[in-house]
């Protein structure tokens, strides 16, 4: 791969999947101030890792492995079980009624109640990603991916119930 | 689509309202400055590792020319710079194998890798520990044979020292590098060693 290919590259990359890896950090860490550190973490380990980027697996997995290994040694500096921050406005416009707004809000927290790996996953499968895809980024089985998923989304399921019933 | 069993909202309808927060994050991430942010750091490795090769080199040739060219010490310093080198070149890979992880593998594969290499970092000398300190002490000693100001007593006492330097700067370079390894990479070994044990028990 010469400079100039890496250089487009890696401006392709950044352009076309910032918001998803942002949303990626964001599912994952929870605060805006680490999400641009996170952020930046795996843009340098995308620079580091695209001369050995061969093709032999998809653009998208390839990239989000990166973001994933990465956001799995990250050191945070967020405590567990410490308040999410509010984000400013994000990505939520103003028509967008409060319901919304708290079911976001709802998701969030409930995803943040997860243990890593299984924020990791879940936001992966957010952002549109089947059991397979997820199972080739992490390594894991396709049937444990399957498990995973299916334990969050009860996690996630119970917590959001205690919102619309008014519990938190 | 698939839902969330049980849950009132649709599990497309999650992923649409997850989807939506797309790029109002507070990042004032430039590309192009990140990318030469990148190289630079490249160029800075390559910087400290190149003043470590200068500053041997310049050592090598003052020892040379203080010694006169006389054979045993040419032959002890030749002896010593083969171990010395040794030691950087294994620990500059070492460091090399730690900053180039391959981020692109499977998470599984990864973290085990890591682990790994971190763990090198604690001992990278452990396989090459007896050349090291044949070359070293053994240089060391011819050198001091070379030096033949010294009373019997004083040229026993030299020779002793030569040969028990080497353990000893050992034993001392694996206490700091212990103490460093435990206060800098401690927490990351374990978080590592918690996610490792995660995922061997759960996916077997």
């Amino acid at each position: 791969m010469t400079k100039s290919e890496r250089e487009r590259l890696f401006l392709d990359l950044f352009q076309n999947r910032r918001s998803s890896l942002q949303r990626l950090c964001y599912g994952f860490l929870g605060s805006s101030q680490d999400v641009e550190d996170l952020f930046q973490e795996i843009m340098t380990n995308v620079w580091n890792s695209l001369p050995s980027f061969r093709g032999e697996s998809a653009l998208n997995t390839w990239v989000y492995r990166i973001a994933v290994n990465t956001a799995l040694v990250y050191r945070k500096k967020m405590k567990r079980g410490e308040e999410l921050p509010e984000l400013p406005d994000a990505g939520i416009s103003a028509h967008q009624n409060l319901e919304q707004k708290e079911r976001l809000a709802a998701l969030r927290r409930a995803i943040a109640s997860l243990a890593d790996q299984d924020r990791l996953i879940v936001t992966l499968l957010l952002e549109g990603l089947s059991y397979k895809e997820i199972a080739e980024i992490t390594g894991l089985t396709v049937n444990y991916v399957g498990v995973k998923i299916s334990r969050s989304k009860q996690t996630i399921e119970q917590l959001m119930t205690e919102v619309n019933h008014g519990g938190i | 689509m698939a839902e969330f069993e049980g849950l009132q909202v649709p599990f497309d309808e999650l992923q649409e309202l997850w989807q939506s927060q797309s790029s109002r994050l507070p990042l004032g991430i430039d590309a192009s400055g990140l990318s030469s942010e990148l190289r630079r750091f490249g160029r800075q490795q390559t910087w400290i590792n190149l003043i470590k090769v200068a500053v041997l080199i310049r050592l090598f040739w003052r020892i040379l020319t203080a010694s006169h060219w006389a054979p045993l010490a040419v032959s002890g310093l030749l002896l010593m710079y083969v171990g010395l080198v040794t030691y950087l070149v294994l620990d500059w890979r070492n460091q090399i194998g730690l900053s180039r992880l391959n981020f692109s593998a499977p998470s599984v594969e990864f973290i085990r890798d890591a682990r790994l290499r971190l763990q090198h970092q604690l001992n990278p000398m452990r396989r090459v520990f007896w050349l090291l300190v044949v070359t070293v002490g053994g240089g060391f000693n011819l050198m001091m044979l070379a030096d033949h100001g010294s009373s019997l007593l004083g040229r026993i006492s030299e020779h002793l020292i030569a040969t028990t330097l080497p353990f000893g700067a050992y034993v001392l370079g694996q206490r700091i590098r212990q103490f460093r390894f435990k206060r800098e990479c401690g927490a990351v070994m374990e978080r590592l060693d918690t996610l490792l044990r995660e995922l061997e028990e759960k996916s077997s």
